[in-house]
C-alpha cells in the first residue's frame, strides 16, 4: 500500500530545504533571505505540529513548500 | 520500495524538518549543515576495567556506538590502544595511554569542524590536549565517563568550556546510561548526517 502524497510533499520540502542551504552557503544571507526564512520556520512549524488538523496540516506543508520554492528560485 | 522502508524514510525525512525547526535562522541552519563532526573515543587502558552490569567500559562503549551509527553514521575515531589514533569500524581493544592531544589534532588533519570526545580519564598532557584544542580551533564537546568530581571531569568541563562545547558526565554502567549517552551523542550531530 502507498502511503499517500504527504511523505512525498514533506520530502520534497526538505529537498528545498537542501537546496536553500546550498544557496545560502554559495551566496551568503540577507535580511529579506533571513525574514522570508522565519516565516517559512511558522508555516512549517504548523505543518509539523502533531495538534494539527489534517486540513490545516495540508494547507500549511502547500504554503511551506510554495515559501521555500520562493527562497530557493 | 517495501512499505516499512517507505515509512523509515518518511520518518528520516520528518526528524530532518523537525530538527532544521530548532534553528532560529537561515544562518544557523546553513552553519549546521556544514558541520562535519567526528567522533573520538578512548580505548586507554582503563576503559577494560569492569561495570556493574558485566563486562567491561570498552563492551558498553561498543554498545553506544553500534546503536549510534544505525541512524547516524557519523565517522569515529579511536586514540589509545595500539594504533594510537585511528578511524574504525569497530572499536579496537583497550590499552595504553590517552593521547587526547594526538586525537584532536587527528580530528584537524581529517577537516573536522566539530569533535565529541568520549574518555574515561586524564590525557596524557592537558597543556597538549590544550594546545591541540587551540589548533583545532572548533568546538569540542565531552562526555566523561566517571564520577563527577574527579580531575578527569574536571578537565573535560574546561576543555569544552575553552571550545564553546558541551560537558557531560555520563554512566555507561547499565543499558539506560549507554542509552542515554547514545541519545546525547546524537543530540550534537548535525542534521546532515541522518
Amino acid at each position: 500500500m502507498a502511503l499517500g502524497s504527504g511523505p512525498m510533499l514533506l520530502q520534497a520540502l526538505a529537498t528545498l530545504e537542501d537546496a536553500l542551504v546550498a544557496k545560502a552557503d554559495e551566496g551568503g544571507v540577507n535580511q529579506e533571505l533571513e525574514r522570508h526564512f522565519a516565516r517559512y520556520q511558522k508555516i512549517k512549524a504548523l505543518a509539523l505540529h502533531p495538534a494539527t488538523g489534517d486540513n490545516e496540516r495540508k494547507a500549511a506543508l502547500r504554503q511551506a513548500l510554495c515559501e521555500a520554492i520562493r527562497m530557493v528560485v | 520500495m517495501t512499505q516499512e522502508m517507505a515509512t523509515s524514510a518518511a520518518a528520516v525525512v520528518k526528524t530532518q524538518l523537525e530538527r532544521s525547526l530548532e534553528k532560529r535562522s537561515l544562518s544557523d541552519l546553513v552553519k549546521a549543515r556544514k558541520q562535519r563532526s567526528l567522533l573520538l573515543v578512548d580505548i586507554s587502558g582503563s576503559m577494560g576495567q569492569p561495570i556493574r552490569t558485566g563486562g567491561r567500559k570498552v563492551d558498553a562503549l561498543r554498545k553506544v556506538v553500534t546503536a549510534l551509527r544505525e541512524t547516524h553514521p557519523v565517522p569515529v575515531a579511536s586514540f589509545g590502544g595500539g594504533a594510537e589514533v585511528t578511524l574504525v569500524d569497530t572499536i579496537p581493544e583497550p590499552a595504553g595511554c590517552t593521547p587526547l592531544h594526538k586525537a584532536i589534532d587527528f580530528g584537524t588533519t581529517k577537516g573536522a569542524t566539530h569533535l565529541v570526545v568520549v574518555t574515561d580519564g586524564q590525557p596524557d598532557s592537558r597543556s597538549y590536549a590544550f594546545d591541540a584544542a587551540t589548533r583545532f580551533g572548533g568546538k569540542i564537546d565531552c562526555f566523561y565517563i566517571g564520577d563527577g568530581d574527579d580531575g578527569g571531569a574536571e578537565f573535560c568541563a574546561e576543555l569544552a568550556q575553552r571550545t564553546g562545547g558541551q560537558a557531560n558526565v555520563t554512566d555507561i554502567g547499565d543499558e539506560a546510561g549507554q542509552r542515554s549517552l547514545t541519545r546525547g551523542i546524537i543530540g550534537l550531530l548535525p542534521e546532515a548526517v541522518l
